[in-house]
């Protein structure tokens, strides 16, 4: 890791982290603040979905009586990694594929910094963020439900989801660092996005067809199970590593391609 | 004997079936300044990004100061200043800052901010707010100040106007009498002429030749245009070293190799209303240089010597 290049991107990145956070706070807020709303009409919403769209969402035996269920549903289930994969894809797009596309790479790598170094400061800077964002957003809930809703809360599921959310979303990063320094700008993006979207249709088709259920396990979202990991703050040991193997993988094809890629 | 400080041997970068150098051989001595000629697509960057270790070689090898470039890039890097030929930096930076982030890894701050206020350049605003002169000058500031013993620059007067162009022509003889050697590309034959030692031309990725500039100097070419004010003197076309003659009415366009004083001497005597002397652009040079009776492209410029300059393959390629 280089620190005067790690300063740099620190000074690029910071404004944009902190409205995440803050975007991600605000939204747990009108979670909190609709929930007692929600809540009465949630036993018939439940009762409305698919059984298969229950599954999916690990709701077969799963209600949203209680605040910490609802963001269970409504923020790690579906939002929350939306919002994940697209702060991850766009930091990653931009720290190798980014500067190559605008040149600045050219200047960077005309400095003594090797390319091992730039890879290396710019995804721990990367996954950095992303702790900060998991973290943020994960005392946002305790924070907000403790506010409005002590008497309902568990707590101890969210700090056992952070590990879990942070190795989830290591895994995009892997595979979006790889893209960036394989593909060049749109194209990073566009496959980033595109494997992190069929991952979770593999995963979605998963529940209505064995066979598909079967090849799911290639897929990160098979390893990701925030209803289980929060409302039984159970810790999967085996998803956690798997995950961060995943992760470490990509990283690693990441530098193969970037050792040895032309900086034209 | 000045040691050399870049040494090519037949480096070659292919992109897919794409040629950008071909068996690529070059020396450039400790303490010159080597100006780098050819058109575009000739094959000049390339050549630079691999001295630089942007680009891993096809084939062959690059070195400086016997350190190699692609194996050794970090600690060459290190020995280099560097000017890209589109200067790309960070837009959101000011200079100022841009100065510091380079002073980071290992340049020296003070002659950074030095060269910018000789350069007059405003350091306190954003680049995305620098006009394509401002940067250049940016990017100049940022080569120099490394104090590297080696200078690489990529067509370093592109956007400048003609006052900074020659202040920075002063800094590079400064560099050249501090011991630094310099390589530097260029479209223009004058200014390669005015500051450097020796020449190489490339031409579709291979050396044609490296001469020295007084042998650059002999194969000089001028396109001069006459007006007269009655009919123009007869036997113009038949001196020595014109050609391209063409007559249309009182007017006459001509090229010229070498010495002007026979046709300054054979207009001398007849009443001139115009008279417009320009050095040749380059595509002229290389139009002149191939169609030299008894010459194979890519073969030694007359009087040029060139095979024997220098150091191995030099003399160009047939």
């Amino acid at each position: 890791m280089n620190l005067n290049f790690a300063k740099k991107v620190f000074g690029d990145r910071w404004r944009s982290t902190t409205v995440y956070c803050v975007a991600m706070s605000l939204y747990v807020l009108m979670l909190a603040a609709l929930y007692p709303t929600v809540s009465k009409m949630s036993q018939l919403k439940t009762q409305a979905m698919p059984k298969n769209m229950l599954k999916f969402f690990g709701l077969q035996s799963f209600d949203l009586s209680t605040f910490t269920n609802y963001v269970v549903l409504q923020l790690l289930s579906f939002v929350w990694i939306v919002v994940m994969v697209a702060f991850v894809v766009a930091w990653s797009r931009a720290a190798l594929a980014g500067e190559m596309d605008e040149g600045t790479m050219e200047f960077l790598l005309s400095q003594p910094i090797g390319r091992a170094p730039v890879l290396v400061t710019q995804s721990l800077m990367m996954l950095a963020g992303m702790m900060v964002l998991v973290v943020v957003t994960m005392l946002s809930v305790i924070v907000f439900g403790a506010i409005f809703f002590a008497h309902k809360m568990t707590y101890a599921g969210f700090a056992v989801f952070i590990p879990i959310g942070i190795a989830m979303f290591a895994a995009v990063a892997g595979y979006s660092m790889f893209f960036s320094a394989w593909l060049s700008d749109r194209k990073a993006i566009m496959a980033s996005a595109g494997l992190t979207l069929a991952f979770y249709l593999l995963h979605f088709g998963g529940t209505y067809s064995k066979p598909i259920s079967k090849i799911d396990i290639i897929g990160i979202f098979h390893y990701y199970n925030p209803v289980v990991v929060v409302t039984k703050a159970h810790f999967p040991v085996w998803d956690f590593l798997i995950l961060l193997l995943f992760a470490a993988v990509f990283f690693v094809a990441a530098y193969l391609v970037f050792r040895r890629k032309d900086v034209t | 004997m000045a040691r050399d400080v870049i040494v090519t041997e037949n480096l070659t970068k292919h992109y897919g079936k794409v040629v950008g150098v071909e068996s690529l051989d070059l020396r450039v001595s400790e303490g010159e300044i080597f100006g780098f000629l050819g058109p575009n697509g000739a094959g000049k960057t390339t050549t630079m990004r691999l001295l630089m270790g942007l680009l891993a070689p096809t084939e062959g090898s690059a070195s400086i100061l016997d350190l190699d470039c692609w194996k050794r890039s970090v600690e060459v890097k290190r020995l280099v200043g560097y000017l890209p030929g589109e200067p790309a930096m960070y837009k959101r930076l000011t200079g100022d800052r841009l100065i510091r982030f380079v002073a980071g890894f290992g340049a020296d701050e003070k002659a950074g901010f030095d060269f910018a206020e000789r350069l007059e350049l405003d350091i306190k605003r954003q680049l995305k707010e620098y006009s394509r002169g401002m940067k250049q000058k940016l990017a100049l500031t940022l080569a120099l100040m490394r104090r590297a013993p080696l200078v690489i620059m990529d067509e370093p007067t592109n956007g400048l106007d003609p006052l900074t162009q020659y202040v920075l022509y002063e800094i590079l003889q400064e560099q050249r009498q501090a011991g630094v050697t310099i390589l530097f590309s260029s479209h223009n034959l004058h200014e390669v002429e005015r500051i450097s030692d020796r020449v190489g031309i490339i031409k579709d990725g291979r050396m044609a030749t490296v001469q020295k500039i007084e042998e650059l100097r002999a194969l000089k070419l001028r396109n001069i245009d006459v007006t007269f004010k009655d009919r123009p003197p007869e036997g113009l076309d038949r001196l020595p070293g014109i050609s391209g003659f063409e007559l249309a009415g009182d007017r006459v366009q001509l090229k010229l190799r070498g010495d002007i004083n026979p046709l300054l001497k054979a207009i001398a005597g007849v009443e001139v209303v115009d008279l417009a002397i320009t050095h040749a652009s380059l595509e002229d040079v290389f139009l002149e240089y191939y169609s030299l009776p008894g010459e194979e492209h890519g073969g030694a410029a007359p009087g040029a010597g060139g095979a024997g300059e220098g150091g191995p393959g030099e003399g160009g390629r047939s």
